[in-house]
């Protein structure tokens, strides 16, 4: 058994409008790791929402499986198709929260009164559910607008609502689906830490859809890429914002770490020069090296552009450099930079 | 002022107010019928309002037979003019209240005009509830009870007193046809004995009556729905 906490196989989803068939996910086969935040990232349009409803079934597969908790949910193999019951699929629901990105909290019930909302089946007393309702908005830091409605609070404050009671019955698994998209900066980057600080703390599974590239930065650890209803890519941060190549990918990402398409803006024309990328984690930088260069190897490195992102924890440096010095020398800088955990690209474009 | 009252409408005063034919006797029919059909026809109403958001294609229990048989039962029962529909309905008002006539009586056709009217505004009322907190209330496991209580019912509050406003002003109005099987009340009073005696002023005063009974339920209504919406606070 994997240690993925929900498994996609083959799942494609399908929807008929008169005569025409929209295919919103096809043949996706994807697995989340237990405990991580796992980002899917696309256009809107790419079928990351439908894929991950699927998850607790607001949209039912038109084909594959979805394993969630090692339990299959939903499985169609040719025309049989074995579904979990109505009632356990409730039951599942609770142990799978999601928040949306327009919070979705009910307009005419106060702050607690929508945490309850989703207690009503815990088996908990009333009181009992009072006292979870405040425990959650404590977490969420509206621990002072119990009785506030939703109305009276402000985009972020209802989010956090929204997390509140998608969380109220310790669910192992939370969806956020565009939950910051309809948020300013400040609110997102204080939502996205919070869902950070619940996935330390509390070991919550994180699934992180998003279109902005800078909240997968911000917090995730693994990103799948959708384009036209398929994960395009899967990986690790620095797998896909520095290491792919995936066209798809590229263009989803931003050009940041792009140098070709860098330079292309600069009006650089890269055959006639002697470019390298340089890609390196700032972590692991100790020595000078645009000076060891030219003490080494006599080799002077012209710096084109610089730039530093943060993807996750890791500081991560991109440097496009002309070099310039004998054919030798060059092979030996390479080499130098080479051990000192840099990763070396050459700057050519196909011809 | 009672002197003045007496010469200039004289009708108005020979009708007296507690006799069969009296005023408070007329208002208290209009109550009666129109309390009691407010509460058939409500309940029906609301049933069937909820069936056609609950059983439609994009709602939560889709069921499409259902959904076409009762689309069209309240379809048809809108379609027969109320005048129509007291005679139309006499056998079955025989069978149920035992009598064709008078004010109970007038509560079956009554009950079986309005429900129609109140399930249509019930059913755009709870459309208006936002599909995604009905999406959310899924995710969290909520029941289709839970859905149809603290969701549509619960969200729709506001919007729903408002149109039972409405519904029981029309219904206010419907009760003044209901004269015509005896079942008395204020338009009974406005048509047998004003216009159809040339009592001019007993008309007016039974009209002014209704419209004060009207502008009640406007008012109150109208604070209530302000009151129960928390949604477009500020």
């Amino acid at each position: 058994m994997s240690n993925n906490i929900v498994q996609f196989k083959d799942v494609s989803v399908t929807f008929k409008q008169k005569k025409n068939v929209i295919h919103a996910v096809s043949d996706v086969t994807l697995g989340i790791p237990k405990g991580e935040i796992f980002g899917i990232a696309g256009y809107s349009g790419a079928g990351k929402s439908t894929l991950v409803r699927t998850i607790n079934l607001l949209q039912k597969p038109t084909d594959g499986e979805v394993d969630v908790f090692g339990k299959t949910f939903y499985k169609k193999e040719g025309d049989h198709v074995s579904s979990i019951s109505t009632k356990d699929l409730r039951d599942e629901r609770r142990q799978i929260g999601m928040i949306f990105q327009h919070f979705n909290l009910l307009e005419e019930q106060n702050v607690q009164r929508n945490v309850e909302f989703g207690l009503k089946h815990s088996g908990l007393k009333e009181k009992e559910r009072e006292a979870k309702a405040k425990k959650m908005l404590d977490i969420v830091g509206l621990g002072d607008y119990l009785k506030a409605y939703p109305s009276q609070l402000s985009g972020g404050q209802q989010q956090r609502v929204a997390i509140a009671r998608a969380l109220a019955n310790d669910p192992k698994i939370l969806i956020s689906d565009e939950a910051t998209s309809a948020l300013d900066p400040k609110n997102t980057d204080q939502i996205l830490d919070l869902l950070k600080e619940l996935n330390e703390k509390y070991g919550l599974t994180i699934i992180l859809i998003t279109h902005e590239m800078e909240a997968i930065k911000r917090i995730c650890q693994q990103v799948a890429i959708m384009s036209d209803g398929k994960v395009v890519d899967v990986g690790d941060l620095l797998e896909i914002f520095v290491d792919s190549k995936n066209p798809t990918t590229r263009k989803i990402v931003g050009n940041s770490f792009n140098a070709l398409e860098i330079l292309k803006s600069m009006n650089i024309d890269v055959n006639k020069r002697n470019l390298i990328q340089l890609t390196y984690l700032s972590a692991d930088i100790n020595d000078p090296i645009i000076v060891s260069l030219y003490e080494k190897f006599h080799i002077s490195a012209s710096i084109i552009y610089s730039n530093i992102e943060k993807l996750g924890e890791q500081v991560v440096g991109t440097l496009i450099v002309d070099l310039l010095g004998g054919k030798e020398d060059q092979e030996a800088a390479v080499k130098y930079l080479e051990g000192q955990n840099i990763k070396v690209t050459e700057l050519k474009e196909a011809e | 002022m009672g002197a003045w009252f007496a010469t200039h409408f004289p009708n108005v005063v020979s009708q007296g107010l507690n006799g069969e034919e009296g005023w408070i006797t007329a208002v208290n029919q209009t109550i009666y019928m129109t309390f009691w059909s407010a509460i058939f026809g409500g309940i029906a109403g609301i049933i069937f309002g909820v069936c056609l958001v609950i059983f439609a294609d994009n709602g939560i229990m889709p069921c499409h037979p259902l959904f076409w048989i009762i689309d069209k039962v309240v379809s048809l029962f809108r379609a027969v003019p109320f005048i129509i529909l007291l005679a139309f309905i006499a056998p079955v008002t025989q069978k149920i209240v035992g009598t064709q006539i008078g004010t109970t009586a007038a509560l079956v056709p009554l009950s079986v005009g309005v429900f129609p009217f109140y399930a249509r505004q019930v059913q755009v009322a709870l459309e208006s509830v936002d599909h995604g907190i009905i999406e959310s209330a899924e995710s969290l496991g909520a029941t289709n009870w839970d859905l149809i209580f603290g969701v549509y019912l619960s969200e729709a509050r506001s919007e729903l007193i408002r149109v039972s406003t409405v519904t029981l002003i029309s219904l206010v109005g419907l009760t003044a046809m209901a004269g015509a099987i005896g079942a008395g009340g204020l338009g009974n009073m406005a048509i047998s004995y004003g216009y159809n005696r040339f009592a001019n002023d007993t008309t007016l005063v039974a009209t002014i009556l209704v419209v004060i009974m009207v502008l009640i339920i406007q008012v109150v209504g109208d604070v209530w729905a302000k009151f129960a919406n928390h949604a477009d606070q500020g």
